[in-house]
């Protein structure tokens, strides 16, 4: 073995000796022993190796990382049993249904002559009712005791399958918050339509929520082009409405983050 | 898989973790999400690993993954296949050991080309022989060794760049002192 063979071998070698006795290394470790050239190399390789090593160990971690990993495990523990009306059978079997209801309904009102489709309409409810279903699912979520449907840092992803699975989803986000890095969403059913919830790491570390939901499901609908804010059971919320959608930005951090985050048009 | 476990595996790993992100993502922000994501991968899929010897090696291999998918079109790969080069012993004693902080390494090794800085950062974390981390980085164990000759020489050029740099910063001269017999 040439010393330009040893060098090759040795710069593989961890400073801090765990591969002391790994038997790849043991030639070239007798090689370093006896020829003073490559001590002298090996010693001084070694000596550096270790000081960048040590440095690199001291570079500090961000004091809430450890915290925001474990809410974060939590709300994607496996095994959590999921709601019967969140899964896509449900849905698939829920639009088949709703295909054939329409069927009839206008088989039935050209015969009768009268408007049947309103009769399974569903009525508008309050907005709040839709506030406190969100937050009831969020704190389960949170508490792990539901589970996300699908799951990505990406929000593309998730708009992507919220688009698919037939739950609503604004294309176009307030900028702070598509550049958030999401967590998962979930569908839930709410005054019969389906709602959407997307989670975020928030910028402080905190979660935020969006939740949609078809504007026309709410008897009195937040207004277009611009969020109002307020507090609830400990949550704060913004809400507005976009493309037809009710939307709702929700965390339990300051409303000042919401502020933020919504600083710039909601309109796209 | 409980809780206890989730809350053990993030203690025993985060840190590192977040050190090899910091030096693949380059800002603190995007270090942090990756890590979280590494943990929220785990926190999902983890109980598919039956080996529990493996962790450590599927969170550090899941991170580089999530990395390379986030960044995929920044990633540059050499022309040239490194198999087989061999390393130069340096012309010259290095003598930056003393003269360094962990900042000035990070800021080094985010310097270096991707596919130098991942082995070189695992290698100085030193959680993982030279074949771990072939196997983390999927290359082969040869193409790390000569990454970490090639990468090496790169870091400590840079580094002995900087640490001559910092001392040939001015510093401003102390004003002296006046005299006692000045005016009064």
């Amino acid at each position: 073995m040439t010393n330009k063979d040893a060098t090759f071998l040795l710069g593989a070698c961890r400073p801090n000796g765990a591969d002391a006795n790994d038997l790849e290394f043991a030639e070239a470790l007798v090689q370093a022993e006896r020829d003073p050239t490559l001590k002298t190399w090996f010693d001084d390789q070694r000596r550096t190796d270790s000081a960048i090593a040590a440095r690199l160990k001291s570079v500090p971690v961000p004091a809430d990382l450890r915290s925001r990993i474990l809410t974060g495990g939590r709300l994607s523990q496996p095994g959590r049993p999921r709601p019967w009306f969140s899964t896509r059978h449900f849905w698939a079997i829920a639009a088949t249904i709703a295909v054939f209801v329409g069927l009839a309904s206008w088989y039935t009102g050209t015969r009768i002559g009268t408007g049947a489709s309103s009769q399974i309409a569903a009525t508008a409810r309050p907005v709040s009712e839709w506030q406190d279903q969100a937050m009831a699912t969020l704190t389960q979520l949170v508490a792990g005791k539901a589970a996300f449907d699908a799951q990505s840092p990406k929000i593309a992803d998730l708009q992507q399958w919220l688009h698919a699975n037939g739950s609503p989803v604004a294309s176009t986000l307030p900028g702070s918050v598509q550049q958030m890095a999401s967590l998962g969403c979930k569908i839930i059913s709410w005054n019969g339509h389906p709602a959407s919830l997307i989670c975020f790491h928030g910028p402080n570390g905190e979660l935020v929520h969006l939740a949609m939901v078809d504007r026309t499901a709410i008897a009195n609908p937040p207004p277009e082009g611009h969020p109002i804010y307020g507090e609830r059971n400990g949550w704060r919320m913004a809400c507005w409405s976009q493309d037809g959608m009710a939307m709702m930005l929700l965390t339990k951090a300051p409303e000042s983050q919401l502020r933020t985050l919504l600083a710039v048009s909601i309109l796209p | 898989m409980a809780a206890p476990d989730f809350e053990n595996i993030v203690d025993a790993h985060y840190e590192p973790l977040y050190r090899f992100a910091l030096s693949l993502a380059r800002t603190e922000h995007a270090a942090a999400d990756l890590t979280q994501q590494t943990f929220f991968l785990w926190a999902s899929r983890g109980h598919q690993l039956r080996d529990a010897a493996k962790v450590k090696s599927w969170l550090f291999t899941t991170l580089y993954r999530e990395f390379l998918s986030l960044h995929r079109r920044e990633v540059r790969f050499p022309q040239a296949d490194l198999d087989g080069e061999t390393a130069d012993l340096p012309a010259e004693p290095c003598s930056i050991a003393d003269s360094i902080d962990g900042a000035a390494v990070v800021a080094a090794l985010q310097q270096i080309d991707e596919v130098y800085r991942a082995p070189l950062t695992l290698f100085y974390l030193e959680e993982f022989s030279y074949r771990e981390i072939a196997d983390v980085l999927n290359i082969p164990a040869g193409t790390v060794m000569s990454r970490l000759s090639r990468g090496k020489a790169m870091l400590r050029k840079l580094l002995v760049e900087e640490s001559e740099s910092a001392s040939r910063k001015i510093v401003p001269m102390e004003r002296p002192p006046f005299s006692k017999g000045g005016a009064q």
